[in-house]
């Protein structure tokens, strides 16, 4: 992956940027030595690393703001990080680039039970969210797998989803409010406990916009009521399609469960090894659905599911009596990662979205790549919406074998494209599929989406190389091509 | 008198805005019309049309989503779902009548181009956020897609959710995937008489806050305080049961199921609410706990509350005083006043959103003005 090539005077003006940052900062939150700047080298895809020029650890807005505003006048590139456990390379740094960290704005400024919303700085962790407010029987309901370490701002940055959000949406769909910084310093704040914003839905643009339009340092987050009853399905069956199936006729009868998951017979056998959750062994594939609500509403969902399965030939049934069995359930789904993670020396994590029927043909169309490219590939899937989480089992000491992953894993993608799906559903392009973009957009998409960001920073200074495939300047991007009295389209034959 | 352009096929939108390009002159763009009035007032050279796009270019119940052209009516469309006991949970309003024309005149352009919803708004979310993908022409003359057709997508940026609410001010939508919802099994709603307006805030505050997953939650002081409870016919008594726990002594009545559905459809639509015509009628959103002071600073001749309390409609003379929060003038006095559509943005928001406005219609020839700019 070619990341853009250093540019020689930003290198220059390091001397006079640390300078100007110690001075604004404090020389503790300024990290230039060879040391400390490698504890950033890489964030949660460690297959690239890459030691960031300078960080810059600034703990209020305000500072923000100032790093920006230096960074600005210097022509200096900037790329933000939360916790650093993007799994796209979004945190990715450059080597002339400052790595703006910002785990130091790390409060949670107001909680808010009349309104149900908790304001928050954005290095605040995800899960401190739901701790914060669970004693009056609250909860933030986006629930990504790293939600005990990823930060809100990150959460922003990815519009996260997790198990929860079949039924209550991504992070876009649980925000009321954002502040932040342009990179040219200027402080925008959006929203606020009100629901809806009038003028452009900048909040819905900024959410998922990968740390390339502006730096969020606050966020106004929509709390939810837990539910009275939760209980917890385990159904195996012994054919994968069945289980599909069963997922699709779920949602069919008008049941939206607050989860659906699956785990095909790799990743039950690897989370079995790891964890001891109780799964079948001998299960093709696995679904843990999630039912929340008052008990009478939850009892008639499990038992409608039920019905379903057993007509589908469900292996096996069980419904969590107590919450030590529900969270058992979960156990094995949860620790999925390291436990693939034990079953191989590395392992490459896909995050493909595709319509919910077109499951089986990804399915077989994954067992013919993986015997092609010679690599295992387990399978956990948010079934309920369609998110597939392939991980291809690799060795990155054997030659070969990390480009072989890596060629495998573009192929799957490339094939969710293909069946009417998307290249991520929640881990974002970051530097990882940046090339593949064409693959789903055409080259006035792409376009359009970098006059965007030529609105919040013309000069590409915010998280470059991310994204998208190449960058075109801004002025060129503006122009119009008219020609005797037509407008005139490149790529299109007109006369 | 303007050229009224009517294209039939997305390449025949490009074209007539591209023509439009090179000459340097303006697009009134709309579908149905029905809520033209929305927005501050435009001067263009041509109106064009897009509601002869009316195709439903995909429907696939199974997946729970559509993909519809803009001049969909949202009659048929409504009536299309039901056949498969699916909704579009955001409620789409239809305000032609509260605008003075015939009701069934909307579309799913208009409302997404509007980003309007209903009461569900508090728990479900508003029109925005049941948008997965779209595809419109830009003042660049190109077509351009974001978003997709699945549920789950981070691929670029959510253009979609932009595009939503922008008035036709950054591009004409010739397609737009929605998300769809399994139509609730069941409702029934609870009133309560005689609460005084603070009450009422504080029991729709109270009740929102409880997992009985409330779907309505409006207080009308000529009417009473609404509440609905929709699911499965298995949970709404036991759910009915514990909101009235929580109501207490107060006088609380049932209405069955039409008469529920009814009352909602008023409070969704407004008109049958009648709101006095010799005054400007605004949409105010603002928190819930602000609400009360916003009603006390105005007094207003009419008033009432959807949201949980988060959603005044109120009809004064006088611009709705907030410190945050949002409103929109959504009908003028009999004899208009000069008024503004929305509360004026900060600098620097107004300024980006104009940088935002420019890189999708560099020449401002896409309904110019009608957000202020």
């Amino acid at each position: 992956m070619k990341m853009p090539d250093p540019e020689k005077e930003i290198l220059d003006k390091l001397p006079e940027l640390t300078r100007r940052l110690v001075r604004l900062l404090g020389k503790q939150a300024v990290i230039s030595s060879d040391q400390g700047r490698k504890a950033f080298e890489s964030d949660g895809l460690t297959a690239y690393r890459q030691s960031p020029m300078i960080v810059a650890l600034p703990g209020s807005t305000k500072d923000v703001s100032e790093v920006l505003k230096i960074c600005n006048e210097l022509n200096i590139k900037v790329v933000p990080r939360g916790a650093g456990t993007s799994l796209s390379g979004g945190a990715l740094p450059l080597e002339d680039g400052l790595t703006l960290g910002l785990s130091k704005l790390n409060k949670i400024i107001d909680i808010d039970y009349q309104n149900r919303c908790v304001v928050s700085q954005c290095g605040v962790t995800n899960l401190a969210i739901t701790h914060a407010v669970e004693e009056q029987g609250f909860y933030y309901a986006p629930d990504p797998s790293s939600q005990i370490a990823c930060t809100i701002g990150g959460n922003v940055a990815e519009n996260s989803g997790g198990v929860h959000c079949l039924k209550y949406g991504l992070t876009t769909n649980n925000i009321l409010g954002l502040k932040m910084v342009l990179m040219n310093g200027d402080i925008i704040e959006l929203g606020g406990k009100h629901m809806q914003e009038s003028g452009y839905d900048l909040i819905g643009l900024i959410t998922g916009s990968e740390g390339l339009l502006g730096v969020v340092t606050e966020a106004t987050l929509r709390i939810l009521p837990k539910a009275n009853v939760i209980k917890a399905m385990l159904i195996g069956f012994d054919d994968i399609e069945k289980a599909g199936e069963c997922v699709a006729s779920t949602i069919a009868s008008g049941i939206i469960p607050a989860g659906m998951e699956m785990m095909d017979n790799l990743a039950i056998n690897a989370a079995e090894d790891y964890c001891h959750p109780g799964y079948p062994r001998d299960a093709a594939a696995i679904l843990i659905a999630e039912f929340d609500g008052v008990e009478s509403e939850v009892d008639y969902f499990t038992e409608r599911v039920s019905e379903l399965a057993k007509e589908l030939g469900a292996t096996s049934i069980a419904i969590s009596q107590s919450e030590e069995e529900k969270n058992g359930f979960w156990a094995g789904r949860k620790a999925a990662f390291p436990a693939v993670g034990r079953i191989s020396p590395d392992y490459y994590c896909m995050d493909g979205s595709i319509p919910r029927k077109k499951l089986p043909i990804v399915l077989r169309r994954m067992n013919e790549l993986s015997k092609k490219y010679g690599l295992r590939v387990a399978n956990v899937f948010h079934a309920g919406d369609g998110n597939l989480h392939p991980l291809i089992l690799y060795d990155a000491n054997v030659p070969g074998e990390l480009e072989r992953a890596e060629e495998f894993g573009a192929d799957i993608l490339r094939l969710c494209v293909e069946v009417g799906g998307a290249l991520t559903g929640e881990h974002g392009i970051g530097v990882e599929k940046r090339d593949l973009m064409p693959a789903m957009f055409t080259k006035d998409d792409l376009n359009q989406q970098e006059r965007i960001k030529c609105a919040f920073d013309p000069a590409h200074r915010l998280n470059p190389g991310k994204m998208f495939p190449e960058l075109h300047r801004c002025a060129e991007l503006g122009k119009m091509h008219i020609h005797g009295g037509k407008l005139l389209f490149p790529d299109i034959p007109r006369f | 008198m303007t050229d009224f352009i009517c294209p039939t096929n997305e390449d025949q939108v490009r074209e007539s805005i591209g023509d439009h390009i090179v000459m340097g002159k303006s697009l009134d763009i709309r579908t149905g019309g029905s809520l033209i009035s929305l927005g501050s007032a435009m001067n263009t050279a041509s109106t064009l049309s897009l509601k002869a796009l009316n195709g439903v270019k995909l429907y696939e119940p199974e997946e729970l989503v559509i993909t519809l052209e803009p001049g969909v009516l949202l009659k048929d469309l409504k009536n299309l779902l039901k056949e498969y006991n699916q909704e579009l949970k955001f409620e789409p309003p239809d305000l032609g009548p509260l605008l003075g024309n015939a009701p069934n005149l909307g579309t799913i352009g208009g409302i997404i181009g509007t980003n309007l919803s209903g009461p569900k708004r508090f728990m479900a979310g508003g029109a925005r956020d049941y948008i997965l993908g779209i595809q419109g022409i830009s003042g660049y003359g190109q077509i351009f897609k974001a978003g997709g057709r699945v549920v789950k997508n981070v691929s670029g940026y959510d253009v979609s959710k932009l595009m939503c609410g922008s008035y036709g001010t950054l591009g004409a939508i010739t397609e737009m995937t929605l998300k769809l919802a399994p139509k609730a099994q069941d409702e029934i709603s609870l009133k309560i008489d005689d609460l005084d307006v603070n009450d009422a805030v504080s029991i729709m505050s109270a009740i929102a806050a409880c997992p009985y997953e409330v779907s309505g939650l409006a207080h009308n002081p000529a009417k009473g305080t609404f509440i609905r409870i929709e699911g499965s016919t298995a949970s709404l008594e036991e759910r009915k049961a514990a909101i009235i726990k929580i109501i207490g002594k107060r006088s609380v009545s049932e209405l069955e199921k039409e008469e529920s559905e009814d009352q909602w459809r008023h409070i969704r639509d407004i008109a049958p609410l009648n709101p006095p015509k010799n005054l400007p009628l605004w949409k105010i959103s603002v928190a819930a706990s602000d609400v009360i002071d916003v009603i006390n600073r105005h007094n207003p001749a009419f008033y009432f509350l959807d949201w949980a309390g988060g959603l005044l409609w109120m009809s004064t003379m006088d611009i709705p005083k907030i410190e945050r929060g949002s409103f929109w003038l959504i009908r003028n006095a009999e004899s208009p006043l000069d008024l503004p559509f929305n509360k004026t943005p900060d600098p620097l928001t107004d300024a980006l959103s104009k940088r935002i406005k420019k890189a999708f219609d560099p020449k401002n020839i896409l309904n110019p003005g009608r957000l202020g700019f």
